[in-house]
């Protein structure tokens, strides 16, 4: 029943993902380059899964490959969350590298995935101009620009604010400087512990 | 119930015993005649729930492009429509069924949404399939099986047309396992003769698939007679509660 429930869930959104294929040549070329390879993805934190066929176009299924009888070309196993992380990180390698998440089975072919998501240009614009019309487009386009430029200058002018404010007014932060000097002084108390504890114990197996 | 007078073999065509040479013609008369309203009355009788269930079963095919495909009993082509899709134009979907008047409103569908490029259509009796053997990689029977005469031929048969390793699918209506389930949907399934009447005029088919529903194996003993037919690592999932449920099972390597 529950993978009755996550085929049922999965289908708009497959049908939502292969129109974006068919009208986007760029993504129907990087789409075709995975043809009738398998991903299968388990997510903890929210427990998901979801297995992810590409075949003339993409083909979403709550069923995992055990129970379907085949073998996926990879598995990647990791927190939700870090899963989402690694499509804002710049770092080319940082799918394969990344230890919260686990890789197994092809992986050049998670690399190549991850890599093609995150060269992904796509303009939703285009998308909904056909439905709403080029004029309600062009507006929500604008609008929604407007929202994420305003959204993007308050965090960061609010971020400033509340840093300034933090260590200038209230003293509850230190400055910047001083915070790297601690650290500093920190790592070399460090490792002065280290070396003494190494000096005793070579001291007490001469004894 | 009623039994016939004579004393040839009888199989059963809804609650009525039937000798065994009537059933294919008196299910032959049912089809053609709801072959027209017949996915109307589908969206109906389950309140469409089985274009879910039939996507399910259709990623319980595991089918990839390439692969060659018999949609049995396939009727209008529901199957066959979507099985094209991933099997591609390397592929194969052959689209068939023993009723003529099926197989019409299903190739004609096919044509009108230009999809006959790897689909072809062939009027066949499911217990004895006219193709090679090892042809398929996977054969699939949704809500057909149960019309069928003689379901352990037709399982032979089917067996013998698979490739090594090639699976079967069936999908079925089966015996739900919730007693209120149960219950409730014996209850709904009553008033479908009455919207039989209403939108296709004729009572009686639809009064023959609830009959037949209730004379169709249930989920062990359809696997036990896979088994039988040398299939190998059959399983059932049921589907909302055992009102349905798809059978599958492997042909030997």
């Amino acid at each position: 029943m529950n993978q009755l429930l996550g085929s049922t869930a999965l289908w708009p959104i497959e049908f939502a993902l292969n129109q974006l294929i068919k009208s986007d040549q760029h993504l129907q070329s990087i789409v075709q380059k995975f043809d009738d390879q398998l991903l299968e993805i388990h997510t903890t934190t929210p427990t998901a899964f979801i297995c992810i066929h590409f075949n003339n176009g993409i083909r979403l299924s709550a069923i995992s490959s055990d129970d379907l009888g085949v073998t996926p070309t990879a598995r990647v196993s990791s927190k939700a969350t870090s899963l989402l992380r690694l499509l804002l990180t710049t770092s080319d390698s940082a799918a394969l590298s990344n230890p919260e998440i686990e890789i197994s089975g092809d992986a050049q072919f998670v690399h190549a995935i991850f890599q093609s998501l995150k060269n992904l240009d796509l303009r939703w614009d285009d998308l909904l101009a056909p439905w709403l019309g080029d004029l309600s487009t062009h507006l929500a386009k604008t609008s929604s620009d407007s929202i994420r430029q305003w959204s993007a200058q308050s965090k960061t002018s609010i971020s400033a604010t509340l840093s300034d404010y933090l260590r200038q007014e209230s003293g509850l932060l230190p400055a910047r400087g001083q915070l790297d000097q601690f650290n500093s002084a920190m790592d070399d108390l460090k490792l002065r512990i280290d070396r003494a504890k190494a000096r005793i114990e070579r001291l007490n197996s001469h004894v | 119930m009623s039994k016939p007078e004579n004393s040839e073999a009888t199989t059963h065509f809804g609650y009525q015993e039937v000798p065994v040479a009537e059933k294919e013609q008196r299910v032959g008369d049912v089809f053609r005649s709801v072959a027209a309203r017949y996915d109307v009355m589908n969206d109906i009788m389950s309140l469409g729930s089985h274009r879910l269930i039939k996507r399910y079963t259709i990623e319980l095919s595991a089918l990839r492009a390439g692969h060659k495909v018999l949609d049995l009993a396939g009727g209008t082509g529901d199957f066959s429509l979507q099985f094209s899709e991933i099997v591609g134009p390397s592929g194969q979907v052959i689209l068939a069924d023993i009723n003529e008047a099926m197989l019409s409103v299903g190739r004609d569908r096919i044509i009108d949404k230009g999809m006959s490029g790897n689909i072809e259509v062939a009027q066949v009796n499911a217990e004895y399939l006219p193709f090679a053997d090892n042809t398929f990689d996977c054969v699939c029977i949704a809500y057909g099986l149960r019309n069928v005469t003689d379901k352990e031929a037709a399982l032979k048969s089917i067996q013998r047309v698979l490739k090594p390793g090639g699976r079967l699918l069936i999908l079925e209506f089966s015996k739900p396992t919730n007693a209120i389930i149960g219950k409730s949907y014996d209850a709904f399934s009553k008033l479908w003769p009455i919207a039989g009447k209403l939108i296709t005029g004729d009572a009686d088919s639809y009064r023959y698939l609830v009959e037949s529903i209730r004379m169709h194996p249930d989920q062990e003993t359809l696997k036990q007679m896979m088994e039988d037919a040398d299939l190998i690592n059959c399983k059932y999932h049921n589907v909302m509660s055992g009102i349905c449920a798809i059978h599958i099972g492997f042909k030997s390597h």
